[in-house]
């Protein structure tokens, strides 16, 4: 009898599944815009989504799967569906890593074989004694596992529960749940149009109470501001260089600025926090903090050409932003509590990051000095002059609120940790960087060098900028300051240090040729 | 005399001199990051940033930069924003050289309910303790990584001497003979100690065991639900018999059998003794009280059935094997590995002896980072003396002199400073990130119980940001630990800065000055500017 009943169940349950289909339901159209709580934050699904996927498995095999929105609602899924979902993909690319899971010849592997052979992974992981790049791969690995379970077994896919109300804004943990958890309330087997209204009115509930700006992240995803300002600065890069249209400088340069001022006020009203907390937040400020004095130190001497710095600086800028992800996390994530007094947060790394933009500045002046001196035929020391004395202007804005960031780092240190200077790598290098700066300056003072020296010395200074900024996270990465520490800096600073010194003997070469033809 | 100090001024106040200061100054720095970055910040603290030649550095560019304004005398009018800049630097190192010498810098860690007023310093001390625990006298060590060449004592006058300390320090183990005197070979089952090394997939540890009272090393050791025990090598015979007892000769180590015992006794009859098997192993009177003097012990092996236990008999391991339902006794060969029958053990000799006895030997390493990259405190070593013996004290466990009422115990430790109040934690609070395990902020609820004050406590809140001051002191949520399942101490960091205030007032006149001078420059380069024609443009 007991069994009768059994397969009776079996057969209503296969009906029912029939009827649940993840390509309708799985839609972009119903799930990017729900809001779902992950990392201690309400987000759009769709942010959520290309998250978690894109942690996984870099970019989604596009011509397989629509979007991650759909791919992860699938895995949501799987369980209720009988049709077959694109395997999971997931590159590995340390060479032993590879060896231990036999995956020389391949780039990439599904992840049911690595749950398969997670058991090993866990021994390995466990036998190596120190922190190498090895351990740390596999231990990327075992996250990844975690991450696809919590997807399958709904943990990550948490959806507002109206009947948790009224809540706080500092207990919205309290409100979301695992949607998969909430279904035998309301259905099981799934059906799909109840689910489908669930989530829509509990939408409308959560969005009634005001709670997250989950809402301007939909519209800051949806703007691309950031896409578009690249596409400006690239135009206005090229049009400073080679174009004296005074009009069409300031038009280009006031939209960069609006398009990315609106970006950073989206992102800082999503955030709740001062735009300056992780690594691609800083590059992003930078590069608009550069546009900005550009354009504040040419409201002062009416001068256009002041802009040119600032607008390549700040293509420089949106260019790694938009491609170097691997080493500038794009992601909203919760802030370590140090970090959330946002009076010392703002006032302090605003200042740092405001200096490094005036010293890339006149690091850019410099380059472009050097690399036309090498490429342009014609083009030599007497064109030195403008950009010599530009260059000046920047370096002194940059030392002086790099001297002035330097300081409120020490007050803040004190207030918070009871210490003004500890000899923190951070904080160390970015004296070192002053003190580099301190040096040229000195010498140019008192003539000591002269103006051509004096601007190739600021374009190899501003290494110490970059070392301070990026090298002690990616590099050193030890001590108080390493909140956002990836790998992958490590080869991006040796190729610009390497460029730097490239171009700087290339030019002293040149120079040393034209010198003795013109003596010949 | 004018003269001279003309020569100095030029040698310390020109260009070149400063410029030189501060690129030393830089590389100092650069090498320092280095070093902290492999080695960890105590390290590089006692290379570089603590060191005298760093400290001989910074008097030098202080000199620079005095020197330097010294020769723009008598005071310009247009040099305004230099003076005020480069005395915001010479303020700044004051202020530094006020907080070096008289200020404090240590860590109050507090456990829930228990007043604490005693601040950790972070430089070393070898300490004197007596049998009570109370500090009896303690002298400071350098602040360098190692030396070999310490002349101090302990105290004034005192017999104890030091001649070496390792900042950080590896330790080994070294077997020494044990001199003619001692009777190994007949005696050998007595002088036994092994070198072994556990391990299964997870764990992987060596330890030394010992029969002799030893200062560094025992007889037993526990490793979590497993219990190892050493001892002599003739029970043997008795542990391998069927009976549930024997008995133990303290005089002849050798071990009887007890004739006639009964299952499931627990009132055991030898010779003419008693024993009670459920209270004690000693030897019990018609009365029911302990016979002393008696050379009799009980051996129970019931005992060592259920859990797992492993004996270290001579170069023999023993344990109870639970499917024969008997003990088994397996030889050990030094370098072979022998499987155990719990979790997948296996333990491998490294070394047995009887006619030499293990010590640890101690030698100077650089720190080296954990499995997470990070710095835990290092084994700290100094090399003592008293008259001609030498021997190791460590941060690690107390060194022993004497005995009984009369024992004291050396160790290393950090420099105390006891405030005239005490801290009590009563609560700790721990926020986390919605829907996370990790902390967003964390709290600690503090009594202040301040003898002196006609009120018998306050209460305050200590937290990220938010700092306890009190007479001139500051205290710090610092971090906290964990001391079970859902209870934390707190750690405070504490404070003590009389040079802030200069260095806050050097701070603001050096961005002011910095301001001024580009300012004032920039107004006379403009002012030039506009009287000649305009620059060539960029493009």
């Amino acid at each position: 009898m007991l069994k009768l009943i059994s397969i009776l169940m079996l057969t209503t349950f296969n009906i029912s599944y029939a009827s649940f289909s993840l390509e309708s339901f799985c839609s972009e159209k119903i799930l990017k815009d729900l809001p779902v709580l992950q990392n201690g934050r309400v987000k759009p699904f769709s942010v959520m989504a290309k998250e978690n996927i894109s942690f996984l498995s870099g970019k989604l095999m596009r011509n397989k799967v629509p979007s991650y929105s759909h791919y992860l609602c699938q895995l949501t899924f799987k369980n209720f569906s009988k049709s077959p979902i694109p395997p999971l993909m997931i590159p590995i690319d340390h060479t032993e890593t590879r060896a231990l899971l036999n995956v020389e010849d391949v780039k990439m592997i599904s992840i049911e074989e690595i749950i398969l052979r997670e058991d090993d992974i866990k021994m390995e992981y466990m036998s190596q004694k120190k922190l190498s790049s090895y351990k740390k791969d596999l231990g990327k690995l075992l996250q990844k596992v975690e991450v696809y379970n919590n997807i399958i077994s709904s943990q990550t896919w948490s959806t507002f529960d109206s009947s948790k109300l009224p809540v706080q804004e500092k207990n919205l943990g309290d409100a979301f749940v695992p949607l998969l958890t909430l279904l035998p309330e309301i259905s099981m087997p799934p059906e799909q149009d109840k689910i489908i209204s669930y989530l829509i009115e509990n939408k409308k509930l959560f969005d009634q109470q005001n709670l997250s700006p989950y809402k301007i992240e939909i519209l800051y995803n949806n703007l691309h501001l950031f896409d578009f300002a690249l596409l400006l600065a690239l135009i206005s890069s090229l049009f400073f260089l080679f174009n004296k249209n005074k009009k069409v400088h300031l038009s280009l340069a006031s939209g960069l600025l609006l398009l990315q001022i609106t970006a950073i006020t989206l992102r800082v009203m999503i955030s709740g926090r001062a735009p300056i907390t992780n690594m691609y937040e800083t590059v992003a400020f930078s590069g608009l903090g550069a546009l900005f004095i550009c354009f504040l130190v040419y409201l002062k001497n009416n001068q256009v050409n002041y802009l040119l710095g600032g607008a390549v600086y700040n293509f420089l800028c949106l260019m790694m932003i938009r491609f170097a992800n691997n080493m500038l996390d794009p992601t909203i994530q919760p802030l370590v509590p140090v970090l959330r007094d946002n009076f010392w947060l703002s006032t302090h790394v605003t200042t740092i990051i405001l200096s490094y933009a005036a010293l890339a500045i006149s690091w850019v002046l410099a380059n472009i000095f050097l690399l036309k001196s090498i490429f342009v035929k014609g083009f030599n020391k007497d064109n030195l002059k403008p950009f010599a004395s530009q260059s000046y202007v920047f370096a002194k804005i940059g030392i002086t609120l790099l001297a002035a960031g330097i300081i409120l780092g020490g007050v803040w240190a004190d207030y918070s940790w009871g210490r003004f200077w500890g000899w923190d790598p951070k904080e160390t290098w970015s004296l070192i960087a002053l003190l580099f700066y301190m040096m040229i300056l000195h010498a140019r003072y008192t003539n000591w060098i002269n103006q051509e020296r004096f601007l190739i010395s600021l374009s190899i200074a501003f290494l110490s900028i970059m070392f301070a900024w990026f090298g002690v996270n990616y590099i050193l990465a030890s001590g108080l300051h390493s909140y956002g520490f990836s790998e992958g800096g490590f080869y991006f600073l040796i190729s610009f240090f390497a460029l730097q010194f490239s171009i700087v003997i290339i030019y002293q070469i040149k120079k040393w040729q034209t010198g003795r033809q013109a003596q010949a | 005399m004018g003269g001279f100090y003309h020569k100095i001024e030029s040698l310390f106040g020109n260009i070149k001199f400063g410029v030189s200061t501060i690129f030393v100054f830089a590389i100092y720095l650069i090498v320092g990051t280095i070093i902290e970055s492999y080695y960890g910040t105590d390290y590089a603290n006692r290379v570089i940033y603590k060191s005298l030649s760093f400290q001989i550095l910074q008097l030098l560019m202080f000199l620079s930069i005095m020197m330097a304004t010294f020769k723009r005398f008598p005071l310009k009018k247009r040099l305004s924003g230099f003076y005020v800049l480069h005395l915001g630097l010479l303020l700044i190192f004051i202020g530094s050289l006020v907080t070096y010498i008289v200020g404090v810098d240590g860590i109050l860690t507090m456990e829930p309910n228990l007043p604490s007023q005693e601040i950790s310093l972070s430089e070393d001390q070898v300490q004197l303790f007596d049998a009570n625990g109370s500090n009896i006298t303690s002298v400071n060590l350098p602040y360098i990584t190692m030396t070999n060449n310490l002349e101090l004592s302990l105290g004034e006058g005192s017999p104890i001497k030091i001649k070496s300390f390792f900042s950080s320090a590896g330790k080994r183990v070294i077997w020494k003979k044990y001199p003619a005197s001692v009777d190994t070979v007949t005696m050998g089952g007595l002088y036994n100690s092994v070198h072994l090394q556990l391990f299964n997939e997870r764990f992987n540890e060596k330890f030394v065991l010992t029969l002799q009272n030893h200062p560094q090393f025992k007889s037993n050791l526990t490793l979590g639900p497993l219990s190892i025990h050493m001892m002599h090598e003739n029970i043997i015979p008795c542990l391998k018999t069927q009976s549930d007892f024997f008995i133990w000769n303290l005089e002849s180590f050798k071990c009887e059998e007890i004739p006639n015992l009964k299952e499931g006794t627990t009132k055991i009859r030898f010779k003419e003794i008693v024993f009670d098997a459920k209270k004690s192993a000693m030897p019990i009177n018609l009365t029911g009280k302990e016979i002393p003097n008696s050379p009799y012990r009980l051996f129970n092996k019931i005992i060592f059935k259920d859990n797992p236990n492993l004996f270290v008999l001579g170069d023999s391991l023993a344990f109870f094997n639970q499917e024969e339902d008997q003990f088994t006794v397996k030889k050990m060969e030094t370098g072979k590995f022998v499987s155990l029958p719990w979790m997948n053990f296996k333990i491998k000799p490294i070394t047995i002896s009887h006619t030499s006895y293990p010590e640890y030997d101690y030698y100077y390493q650089r720190p080296i980072p954990n499995a997470q990259g990070q710095f835990d405190q290092p084994l700290k070593v100094v090399k003592a003396s008293i008259g001609e013996k030498d021997f190791w004290v460590t941060n690690e466990r107390a060194f022993k002199i004497g005995d009984g009422m009369m024992s004291f115990y050396l160790r290393i430790g950090s420099k105390k400073l006891n405030l005239p109040y005490t801290l009590t934690l009563t609560k700790f609070n721990m926020d986390k990130n919605p829907g996370t395990n990790s902390p967003a902020s964390y709290e600690s609820f503090v009594n202040i119980f301040d003898g002196n004050q006609t009120q018998d406590h306050q209460q305050v809140k200590v937290f990220m940001n938010n700092p306890l001051k009190k007479n001139g002191f500051t205290f710090y949520q610092s971090s906290y630990f964990p001391i079970d399942q859902a209870t934390y101490g707190s750690v405070l960091s504490v404070n003590f800065d009389p040079g802030r205030w200069i260095k806050y007032l050097g701070s603001l006149l050096l961005v002011f000055g910095s301001f001024w001078h580009f300012a004032v420059a920039n107004r006379k380069k403009s002012k030039k500017s506009n009287s000649k024609p305009r620059p060539a443009t960029i493009n």
